[in-house]
């Protein structure tokens, strides 16, 4: 990653990981679905802005993502103490391949774009 | 997907655990008759214990946090056998009651099914990691 050496690139590069982080916590949500007790865990994200004074001047500037593992508490229990909810956590399985793919293409693009800049083609 | 653990391995250990489900369950309801299981009694219900591992060592935050899940267990239950009257089996004891397996087949095939969706639930998450890593090989393409 060091050779993204814009600000928006990294930013892509930091939410990819974090989504990749999502894909792994909830495939261990879906692989403990039966084991009594467990607590589903997600992912939230925040990018921090790294230069509040800039902002005050109308530039955009992309920040760092910061991906924390959460547990929600209040989520409801199954009768064997476990908070997985299959369906939820398939739909939010989906929805982060979906955001993750999406990211990946505009990145791609950027590379794209940025190759074609260096050739000199419109 | 850095990081030892990856998704592909949680999804895997998933797969590993609801198929040994599946076997505990088919044997349950092979032996729902069985009078004579491997110490002379009727065959003992079967049941698999889920647990969740955590992956990573501790150092590692983000990764300790994951778990995978595994059987350690796979337990007989202590239910009582059930009493059925057949005087003329050959494994009726003196008052003519057979002691037969404390199987519920209905409570089998809901947990048949479960497994079954649990299983499906993660090939989903497995083609959704398959995904992820193919598209990210079409950077820079």
């Amino acid at each position: 990653m060091n050779l993204l050496i814009d600000p928006t690139s990294r930013l892509l590069a930091e939410m990819i990981q974090g989504t990749a982080l999502r894909h792994r916590v909830l495939a261990g949500n879906l692989a403990n679905v039966e084991t009594p007790g467990y607590q589903a865990q997600d992912v939230s994200f925040s990018v921090a802005l790294e230069e509040a004074g800039r902002v005050a001047t109308g530039e955009s500037v992309p920040g760092r993502v910061q991906s924390t593992i959460t547990t929600d508490a209040e989520a409801p229990i199954r009768r064997d103490g476990s908070t997985v909810d299959l369906d939820r956590q398939m739909v939010r399985l989906s929805q982060n391949t979906q955001w993750h793919n999406a990211m990946l293409q505009i990145l791609a693009s950027r590379f794209t774009q940025m190759k074609a800049a260096i050739k000199g083609q419109a | 997907m850095d990081g030892e653990l990856s998704a592909l391995d949680i999804s895997a250990s998933a797969l590993v655990a609801q198929r040994i489900r599946l076997n505990v369950v088919t044997e349950n309801l092979a032996n729902a008759e069985t009078t004579r299981g491997p110490d002379g009694g009727p065959y003992r219900r079967k049941v698999a214990i889920f647990g969740a591992e955590r992956a990573g060592t501790f150092d590692q935050a983000l990764t300790a946090a994951v778990s995978t899940v595994t059987v350690p267990d796979i337990q007989e239950s202590e239910d009582a056998p059930r009493a059925v009257y057949q005087p003329a089996h050959p494994d009726a004891n003196p008052e003519g009651y057979v002691m037969m397996p404390n199987i519920n087949s209905v409570l089998e095939m809901a947990d048949l099914l479960a497994a079954t969706r649990a299983y499906e639930a993660n090939v989903t998450a497995v083609q959704a990691a398959k995904s992820m890593a193919t598209k990210a090989l079409e950077i820079g393409r």
